[in-house]
């Protein structure tokens, strides 16, 4: 492969660094040449966090160019319209999870939210296939991840990176407990296994 | 066992950058480890704190840069292989031990770690501290990828011993929280038995020593040039008759920028990761070869400055181009696909970038800046005070300082008035409080505090100022991710062997008269003891004591307890208009708490004017 780049966003404390390592290890497992580069420190704090992970034999530096993103994975709705207009320039996909974090602004009235209109209306405008990700059974937030996960698996979303790639690099990142019940929500949302 | 002390020598692990440096130290056999914490550097640290306890490796968290720069100083010099991790303003604190230890010099390996903070992702500038090595007359050392930064961190142990000069290690925030594979080489032995050989006639840095060993500093510096022009870590690449200079990171989306452009034949590429002494002789070949050039580094003009100054001293007239109108900006950190439109427009290649789409008429998405942690008792103390305030109609003046409570800025806690730097909120404080006829309240972490707060609270003690001062106690570090400091309790994390100071004991030890313990989450009675500080004339400090809530929850000594908006809310809004914690929403115009991020510190409902908000039952 000559190079694929995906453009992970989400907010501080929804498990963005978990689910980019389980990318960058899956690429990995896949052969792909990979690297990635995180945001730590006080964004974390929940303000907007994003990851980048470029995958190819001709690619140098971690950082996605703006507008050069061939994925967009983002885990929250004003996050998703965020990157598809950071990231994405024409042609590629978005998948996000459908859930909302309100900023700061909205909560105190003083801007408006993204709707989903805008996503759906801007996917179209960049020719963007779009991926909308639910799922209103999980009892803990904090796995939304895995199911979008499951969701870039099933599809194939990241070229030559397969359902058993990411399932090595979630076993080489969770153990016990956290594994079994990633693992078992991973299963059902590819339908895989 | 730690996954950086394995010794498997050629296998290729996927590491951080901060791990990837770490691991070069344990490679080069660091023995000694000093630093006061910050992003992006932190990380680094905190593997190094974990191999401590599984070695004889001495890591210490020091109280501030300048102690960690002269404890590692002491240790250098009795021959240890030593490294004195920080951020970039962090040397700032440290530059008086380092002006003159380049003076006098280094027996072992001395490596300072300064991570730059381009964009300042979580910083308060973005300065750019390659000048230090100018400054001081120190070697620099620039990596521009994971796998070289731990090649890195080992050669510049090996050089500082060659120079018997400290050497400044700089990476930027894109090298330390990048991730990729690096291929492990062998650990050296440690040896961790230091031995100070006494000369004072090198060590006692009075004028008659230190002018003799300023002749020797230069002497070094020449010996430091001569390396750098034959420096593995100066790598040419590429052919052709366009030049380009550059550093750190520029150098990959240089690379990438080759590559998509096609134009493989006719650039070649200088990276320079010896950046000071910068390699004269290198780069004047270089010049020699070339029609054009272009130096592309993020931050200040240093290499540009030196390539335009090698030139004019070799009589090449060359166009040499950097930062400039169409070309690099000084600010903020660069953006791969500028800098290939960059590359493109100055070698006037042809390329056809796909037209972008119109996004004008997009709305404007909503800014997420960080703020608070649902459950942050500094949320609390910041309602308390400006409560407090507002019975005794106080009109204020509020300095605050570095750390997370450094977000009680935002709206709509709104407290947080001037920002300089670490411990700066207590002596500006004492300038505020003569200059105008406010009230002046200012705020420090306890880290904060330890760090450089103390001296501030001195003078402002022994020169009789008049405010009050908010010690947010959080029992932490939390900013930086939790790392310890005087104040912790390090029971905490299972650590024996470190003694424990309270701050009250050294707020009254320092002369503060009144002097108040408050837990804020208790908000009538802190509210009252606030108000009596606020009264007091002359220097009151107040210490709100609760620990950091997402460090607790992490060792699992706070189980969260949600609570919910019931049917007596009459939206009066005070909740969300007052404090806005982050589990708050609102749904179908009604305020609403998100149970899974709610930990139940009950700051709203002690706030709320109809009792509204209330346990949630399971």
């Amino acid at each position: 492969m000559d190079e694929f780049n995906a453009y992970l966003i989400g907010v501080g404390g929804q498990g963005i660094g978990l689910l980019s390592e389980i990318l960058i290890r899956a690429a990995d497992h896949a052969g792909l040449r990979v690297k990635g580069v995180d945001t730590h420190g006080l964004a974390q704090r929940g303000g907007t966090v994003i990851s980048h992970l470029r995958m190819g034999d001709r690619v140098s530096s971690p950082m996605v160019p703006r507008g050069k993103a061939d994925l967009v994975v983002a885990l929250e709705q004003n996050e998703a319209l965020r990157g598809v207009n950071t990231a994405l320039g024409r042609g590629g996909v978005l998948v996000y999870y459908d859930t909302v974090w309100q900023p700061l602004g909205v909560r105190l009235g003083k801007t408006e939210p993204v709707e989903e209109e805008q996503i759906r209306e801007l996917c179209q405008r960049k020719g963007l296939r779009l991926y909308k990700v639910h799922a209103p059974e999980l009892s803990e937030p904090r796995m939304q991840n895995i199911v979008v996960l499951a969701t870039v698996s099933k599809h194939g979303l990241i070229p030559n990176v397969l359902d058993l790639h990411y399932r090595r690099a979630m076993e080489d990142l969770l153990t016990g407990e956290m594994l079994t019940k990633n693992m078992a929500l991973f299963d059902l949302k590819s339908g895989g296994n | 066992m730690h996954k950086l002390l394995q010794n498997a020598p050629d296998q290729e692990i996927m590491l951080l950058g901060n791990e990837s440096l770490a691991r070069g130290a344990v490679e080069a056999g660091l023995a000694f480890a000093t630093t006061y914490p910050g992003t992006p550097s932190s990380e680094l640290s905190l593997n190094l704190f974990q191999i401590s306890q599984e070695t004889d490796l001495y890591f210490e968290y020091s109280t501030n840069e300048k102690v960690a720069l002269e404890v590692a100083a002491a240790a250098a010099n009795s021959g240890l292989r030593t490294m004195c991790i920080m951020k970039h303003v962090g040397l700032n604190v440290a530059a008086d031990p380092l002006m003159t230890l380049a003076y006098v010099g280094v027996k072992g390996g001395l490596v300072i770690l300064t991570a730059d903070d381009p964009s300042m992702f979580s910083s308060q500038n973005e300065q750019d501290n390659r000048y230090y090595g100018k400054f001081a007359g120190l070697p620099v050392l620039e990596p521009s990828s994971v796998a070289e930064a731990k090649d890195m961190a080992k050669a510049a142990f090996e050089l500082s011993e060659t120079l018997q000069e400290p050497v400044i290690l700089r990476t930027t925030t894109r090298i330390n929280h990048s991730s990729a594979f690096v291929t492990l080489g062998d650990i050296k032995e440690r040896n961790t038995k230091g031995e100070f050989i006494k000369d004072p006639m090198s060590f006692v840095t009075v004028p008659a020593v230190s002018r003799k060993l300023h002749v020797k500093l230069l002497e070094n510096l020449d010996k430091a040039q001569a390396i750098s022009n034959r420096s593995e870590h100066n790598i040419l690449t590429g052919t052709g008759r366009f030049g380009v200079i550059c550093n750190g990171v520029s150098f990959l989306y240089a690379e990438d920028a080759v590559k998509d452009l096609g134009i493989e034949d006719k650039v070649k590429i200088l990276r320079i990761g010896f950046s000071n002494p910068m390699p004269d002789q290198m780069i004047e070949a270089f010049l020699k070869d070339c029609d054009k050039v272009l130096v592309i580094e993020e931050g200040e003009p240093f290499m540009e400055e030196a390539v335009r100054s090698i030139a004019q001293d070799a009589g090449i007239s060359v166009s040499i181009k950097g930062k400039g109108d169409n070309l690099f900006s000084r600010l903020y950190e660069f953006d791969p696909a500028m800098v290939k439109r960059v590359m493109a427009s100055y070698f006037e290649i042809e390329y056809q970038a796909k037209e972008p789409v119109d996004t004008s008429n997009l709305p404007e998405i909503p800014q997420r800046p960080p703020n608070l942690c649902s459950g942050c008792s500094h949320r609390a103390t910041f309602y308390e005070v400006k409560e407090a305030a507002k019975a005794l109609d106080m009109d204020t003046i509020c300095p605050s300082d570095i750390g997370c409570y450094t977000l009680g800025f935002l709206p709509p806690l709104s407290t947080g008035d001037f920002v300089l730097c670490m411990g700066a909120s207590v002596s500006s404080s004492c300038g505020f409080a003569k200059a105008t006829d406010k009230k002046v309240i200012s705020f420090i972490g306890d880290s904060t505090f330890f760090h450089s707060g103390m001296t501030g609270l001195a003078n402002a003690v022994f020169n009789n100022h008049n405010f009050t001062l908010v010690i947010l106690d959080n029992g932490i570090t939390a900013m930086t991710g939790h790392q310890p400091n005087p104040g912790v309790d390090m029971s905490l994390f299972n650590l024996e062997g470190y003694n424990r100071i309270s701050i009250e004991n050294v707020v009254k030890a320092l002369g503060v008269e009144h002097v108040t313990v408050v837990k804020p989450f208790k908000v009538k009675k802190s509210v009252e003891a606030i108000k009596e500080a606020l009264a007091f004339e002359g220097v009151s400090v107040i210490i709100s004591k609760e620990p950091c809530a997402l460090h607790a929850k992490g060792l699992k000594l706070l189980k969260p307890r949600a609570f919910t908006v019931t049917d007596r809310c009459k939206n009066h809004r005070d909740c969300i208009n007052e404090i806005a914690c982050p589990s708050f929403f609102l749904e179908d115009d009604k305020v609403r708490i998100d149970a899974t991020t709610c930990v139940g510190c009950a700051l709203c409902a002690q706030i709320c004017p109809e009792n509204a908000i209330v346990p949630l039952k399971k």
